[in-house]
């Protein structure tokens, strides 16, 4: 065994260029697999760092069957009476001001109950974690902090546990500290620094007493040995229970879904995830059937040495184990190299994969990623070894060995050579179909309008703390100042305030009925709601289509008036005209609002929005406690964001200011994950069209070298260059195109997958069908060339001597 | 066309040269050799004497380093590649030792392709094959691929593409060395018939029976023509 | 008796017929002979070679070798019975182009089971009978064709089998060369070996005890004395 693998390591020595060729595509495609398989373990495969991780359930309110957030009461209700989950822990996020040490930040919190901490089984570096007691209406404001908050700004002091800090302008005492690997809920961007009750929250704890008000949600911890479906069963039960002992307005499309905590929490990146695999795995396997061929090509060469070697006494079994030796040698360098490769390239990937992606900064190459390479590498060595070594070892010595019919029928292999092209020809296609889909979709997304003007726009939020701003009359005076504040900037052509912003990732839905039509339980009728300022439309550059918009004379004093979306014109008065219709807004039980304008619709949470209703009112008329601003400017965004931060601190040295942002950035940001598909398993899908025409090639070139004699024969009876490029050509044609064939074939299969992916264009498309198709052939084609003409160069004499 | 008697093939000093690592190898040295249209003649010598390299030289399969080339009264020196091409494809017929048939293609698609490569019409290149099958006595195997035939068969085939496109001359190169006696002697008789039709022969052989079927026998030893027995009474 | 053919046959199917290799095939070879197969090109030599030495499997009849019915055996047993008693030598030597002398001389040794400490004193000792010690780290392309030779023949002995095939072994040699492998084979007769050569020279086949004639598949003729036949080939 051990001089089989010497015996190996010295024919690759004594063959640098094919050596170092296998090497490096091996290399390229286990780094590959490599790389995408540390994301995905990382972010879909290892439990999360909590214990008992595999019995942790998401629990979801579903309105309508859709997921949807969970009222405080009802979630009491279900802890008192499940049986199946033995603990249940409710949290939401949101940011507070912390003031007190150094300039006001807007800090990214958690609002949790204390069921959280011993259900994930977390425990503080410094102090303890939250308790019952703390959730307790009226007991002392608690928050636990984060290790990174602690070092920041606390100096790691360890005194300060115990002592109060000001939240949001509360004294909360802070009584523990929790590790920095400690992250829940999940958001690389805004990772959360604060736990605190929510009860400790002017906000939540407003909103816990109402059974109405969504905002949490909850995560349970299984009782040992209940299965998820018994569990939903019982869970179900309960929330009908809740329904029935609550009888209230639309409460019967409620229901509850229990699904697996991880799954819930990867839900929308897993698909592609797996798609990448797949396509990067697809790639390993076109190399596989490339090096393959290679060494089919290689062993007919050998036919003789093989013989000898049977001749000498070697079973089948020694040679297939020699010839297996050679190819497992070629992955071995192949995988270490490949490891290598994916140590570098695991950070480059990590840069361009979307943020939002849970746990992917934790991604690294450890050791499951490592077990994984070994086992790639094996299965490659293995895959590449196998049919060249059952070929050639099934060739009977006698042929070979007899004197004067040397290499006389040397077309060992030769079908199976034309087998692994045709397969690798359809393997890239259905990855280059896929590719073509995704970039399509890509490009079309690229080509959505967002419903606003992007350019030159820079977003600041900001959150206003309840102690010092109390009421509505409060956040309309900040409101006003804010305005007057950011106007005045050097540079600032237009600005605005609203509510929320699109894209930046939140929204209010707000219901609403019109006036004078009855109510139909069933259906929901509830559209985005923004409180805007007069010139929020002329600012984002959303087209007013009908109607008018907010002018300064839409105050708090004035009647009460609303613009909606075109959208929401067409589902709620098809056919009619709204403008002049009144619609009441469940907003502190305001009275009926006039519609004053139709304005075009927004995409709100990303491009690939569907059309959704959109209702806009004055500020003044609906005041929030949190608003942006938005501003066009002729400075640069980092300038322009030291000055709306500098404006703000003007207006409130105490207020924090939270994400200062472009519209572009958050544009972009929602396109991360496309993006981030489109380019990699466009890489993935040029790499198998490289390996696919570099092994048409490979397969042609040895073809022409085998058919010399036949080519020979030909010229010598008369055959022009023509003749001879055509007759090579056509043999590369013809497999080509049983490669494209049955890869459109498996393109329509596989691509059906894909569809949630997709965007714009559907998974059969014809014109990316074709269209690939003409790329691969193209591609082909020039592989094909360079043995066709090699072919017409050949000399028939020597063509005839060498037989 | 030549008349019978007149010279088709001559040879004014051919000397072939190969390199090979800074060596010189002299294949041919000075060769003058006389073919008449209708003769039958026969080359002979030990292996490696350059009889096989005078073959190659004599069918536009390779050229010489000096001397020149005469065929049917034309020197083929300064043919371009494509008109080289033409010129085996029309004016000669190859018959080789290892058969040479093209191993995917049936017997008459063998018999076809030099007529292929004329660009002849399908109907005429049949009734063409046909005839040059039945000539062989191979018509009932036209449907057979190679690999089902003997090596007499296959060798039969040979002679039927040789024949086919109505050649001027017919080149073999030792047609019977891979064939049994028996199948020997009937391709020897085959050619004997061919030549006694009006064919012209040029065969390399190193078998003295088989070259005893010649009309006359060139003996090349060391790249030079060292003795040429007539059978007949023909002289140069 | 060390070797016994019965009516064995070789044919391929070609078409609706066959075409026999080998007719009725009929041999008996001694301990200790030292026998010459001899005939035109085609007319069987190799292939009866390559059945005694059980590289070919595809023929009918009956086989015996040291009294074991060869043609009932299956491959693997075959192969264990071929890599006890069979050494055999060829036309080009077949040495193996990527391994030094030593490694080439090794091999047989390897697929034995030989324990490494013994194959390494096999090899030397098999490196200093044929006075080939100084080429021991060349490779065959460093050799002339008589040292690839001389090689070949080691090889075929040095798992010390009774019976050498040798098929024309001095094929490819110029006569002094060829002159000396076929005294080695005379001695190797000498001291017990049982040879079976084929060749197209009388020269090579007057250092055997009897020599058997093929034609066209069949025996023809079997003589205690070398005697003139037809001089195929080309040499």
């Amino acid at each position: 065994m051990i001089s089989d693998f010497r015996q190996a390591l010295r024919l690759l020595v004594k063959n640098p260029g094919f050596s170092a060729l296998v090497v490096a595509v091996l290399a390229l495609g286990i780094g590959a697999n490599t790389a995408i398989f540390s994301i995905v373990d990382g972010v879909l495969l290892k439990p999360l760092p909590f214990a008992d991780a595999r019995r942790l359930v998401a629990i979801d309110t579903t309105v309508r069957n859709e997921p949807d957030d969970t009222a405080y009461l009802d979630f009491l209700d279900w802890r008192s009476q499940a049986t199946t989950i033995d603990r249940m822990a409710a949290y939401s996020t949101a940011a507070v001001t912390l003031t007190g040490r150094g300039e006001a930040a807007s800090i990214p919190t958690a609002v949790v109950t204390a069921d959280l901490f011993p259900l994930l089984g977390v425990r503080p570096i410094q102090g303890r974690v939250l308790t019952p007691a703390d959730d307790a209406r009226g007991a002392t404001r608690t928050a636990v902090i984060s290790e990174t908050l602690w070092a920041q700004r606390f100096s790691r002091d360890p005194s300060m546990v115990g002592r109060p800090a000001v939240v949001d302008g509360d004294p909360i005492v802070i009584v523990g500290v929790m590790p920095a690997r400690f992250e829940f809920p999940f958001d690389a961007e805004n990772p959360p620094q604060i736990w605190m009750p929510i009860m400790a929250s002017r906000f939540s704890a407003q909103w816990a007493g109402q059974r109405g008000a969504s905002f949490l949600k909850a995560i349970g911890h299984l009782r040992s040995g209940a299965q998820l479906p018994s569990v939903q069963a019982e869970m179900s039960a309960v929330a009908a229970r809740v329904n029935a002992a609550n009888p209230q307005e639309g409460r019967s499309a409620r229901g509850v879904l229990i699904r697996p905590f991880q799954d819930m929490l990867v839900r929308s990146y897993r698909l592609a995830l797996v798609v990448l695999l797949c396509a990067v795995s697809a790639v390993l396997l076109i190399a596989c059937a490339n090096i393959a061929n290679l060494l089919l090509a290689r062993g007919t060469v050998r036919r003789r040495e093989i013989a000898v070697r049977t001749a000498l006494g070697a079973s089948r079994g020694q040679i297939v184990r020699q010839l297996m030796s050679e190819s497992l040698v070629l992955a071995a360098v192949g995988g270490v190299g490949g490891t290598l490769l994916a140590w570098w390239g695991v950070d480059a990937l990590v840069r361009v994969s979307p943020l939002q992606i849970p746990r992917l900064h934790t991604v690294h190459i450890d050791r499951s990623v490592l077990a994984f390479t070994v086992l790639a590498t094996m299965v490659t060595g293995v895959l590449c070894g196998m049919v060249p070594a059952i070929q050639l070892s099934r060739a009977n010595p006698g042929d070979a060995l007899k004197d004067g019919d040397r290499g006389g029928s040397g077309a060992c292999g030769g079908r199976t050579r034309q087998v692994l092209v045709v397969a690798e020809v359809a393997l890239s296609l259905v990855l280059l179909v896929s590719a073509g889909l995704l970039l399509r979709s890509f490009v079309q997304l690229q080509r959505v309008s967002p419903g606003f003007v992007t350019e030159r726009a820079v977003t600041m939020q900001i959150l206003l703390p309840q102690t010092r701003y109390p009421n509505q009359a409060a956040f309309i005076r900040f409101y006003r100042r804010l305005q007057a504040g950011v106007r005045a900037l050097p540079g600032v052509t237009a600005s605005a305030v609203s509510t929320t912003l699109p894209m930046t990732g939140s929204d209010i839905g707000m219901g609403f009925r019109v006036e004078g039509r009855p109510v139909d339980p069933n259906v929901r009728t509830s559209a985005a709601f923004f409180g805007v300022s007069p010139d929020y439309f002329r600012t984002m550059g959303i087209p007013i289509v009908e109607g008018r918009g907010f002018t300064e004379r839409d105050d708090e004093r004035a009647p009460g008036v609303i613009v909606i979306n075109e959208t929401m014109a067409a589902r709620t008065w098809p056919g009619e005209n709204p403008i002049g219709k009144a619609v009441i807004v469940s907003y502190n039980d305001t009275p009926p609002r006039t519609i004053v304008g139709i304005v075009a619709d927004v995409k709100q949470g990303g491009l690939t929005d569907r059309r959704q209703p959109q209702m806009y009112t004055p500020f003044v008329q609906a005041p929030w406690p949190f608003l942006a601003t938005v501003v066009r400017t002729t400075a640069a965004p980092q300038s322009a964001a030291g000055s709306l931060r500098q404006a703000l601190a003007r207006l409130d040295p105490e207020q924090a200011a939270g994400e200062i942002r472009t519209l572009d950035e958050y544009v972009a940001r929602s396109m991360a994950t496309p993006r981030f598909t489109a380019i990699l398993i466009g890489a993935f899908a040029g790499l198998a069209l490289l390996l696919a025409g570099f092994g048409l090639y490979g397969v042609m070139a040895y073809s022409v070298a085998q058919r010399r004699r036949e080519i020979g024969i030909r010229m010598a009876l008369g055959a022009r260059e023509a003749d001879v490029r055509s007759l090579v050509a056509g043999q590369a044609l013809r497999m080509g195109a049983a490669g494209v064939t049955i890869g459109l074939a498996g393109a329509l299969l596989v691509t059906r997958i894909l569809d949630s992916l997709l965007f714009g264009v559907t998974a059969g498309d014809p014109a990316t069908f074709a269209g690939v198709s003409a790329v691969l052939m193209t591609v082909l084609i020039v592989a094909a060339y360079l043995p066709a003409r090699r072919a017409t160069r050949l000399d028939p004499i020597v063509a005839l001597r060498a037989d | 066309m030549a008349e019978n008697g007149q010279a088709l093939i001559k040879l004014d000093g051919v000397t072939k040269v190969f390199f090979t690592d800074e060596v010189e190898t002299h294949a041919l040295s000075g060769i003058h050799l006389l073919i008449n249209k209708g003769e039958y003649v026969s080359i002979a010598g030990p292996s490696g004497c350059g009889k096989s390299t005078l073959l190659s030289i004599l069918g536009l399969l390779d050229s010489p380093t000096e001397g020149q080339y005469h065929l049917n009264n034309r020197p083929v020196a300064e043919l371009a590649a494509s008109e080289r091409a033409r010129v085996r494809n029309r004016e000669i017929g190859f018959i080789f030792q290892s058969f040479n048939l093209i191993g995917d293609l049936t017997v008459f698609e063998n018999v076809e392709l030099p007529l292929t490569y004329r660009g002849m019409k399908a109907a005429e290149r049949r009734q063409r094959v046909e005839a040059a099958l039945e000539r062989v006595g191979m018509a009932h195997r036209a449907k057979h691929l190679p690999s089902q035939l003997s090596g007499g068969q296959q060798q039969r085939v040979a002679v039927a593409r040789a024949v086919a496109g109505e050649p001027l001359i017919l080149l073999a190169d030792e047609p019977t060395g891979n064939l049994d006696s028996r199948s020997g002697e009937a391709v020897m008789d085959l050619l004997r018939e061919l030549h006694q039709s009006g064919a012209t022969i040029c065969m390399v052989t190193h078998d003295p029976r088989y070259a005893r079927h010649a009309d006359r026998s060139i003996h090349v030893f060391d790249g030079r023509v060292v003795e040429e027995q007539t059978e007949m009474a023909v002289t140069e | 008796m060390l070797i016994s053919l019965r009516n064995v046959e070789k044919s391929y199917p070609i078409g609706v017929g066959r075409v026999y290799v080998l007719r009725r095939v009929n041999l008996d070879i001694r301990e200790g002979e030292f026998v010459s197969i001899m005939g035109p090109s085609g007319a069987g030599k190799s292939t009866v070679l390559h059945i005694l030495g059980m590289h070919d499997s595809a023929w009918s009849g009956e086989y015996y070798f040291m009294d074991q019915p060869v043609h009932r055996l299956n491959p693997k047993q075959r192969s264990e019975l071929h890599k006890k008693h069979i050494g055999f030598v060829f036309q080009s030597y077949h040495l193996l182009d990527n391994l030094t002398v030593y490694e080439n001389l090794e091999i047989p040794l390897s697929y034995r089971n030989v324990s490494r400490k013994d194959r390494q004193s096999m090899v030397a000792d098999i490196l200093d009978r044929f006075q080939i010690v100084g080429k021991k780290d060349l490779y065959p392309n460093q050799l002339s064709g008589g040292q690839q030779q001389l090689v070949g023949v080691a090889r075929a002995v040095i798992a010390n089998p009774q019976v050498i095939l040798a098929d024309e072994p001095t094929g490819n040699l110029h006569t002094a060369q060829g002159k000396e492998i076929m005294e080695l084979f005379r001695s190797l007769n000498d001291s017990g070996a049982t040879i079976i050569q084929v060749t197209h020279s009388e020269v090579n086949a007057s250092y055997g005890t009897r020599i058997i004639q093929l034609r066209d598949g069949w025996v023809v003729d079997e003589e205690a004395q070398p005697a003139v036949g037809s001089r195929a080939g080309d040499h």
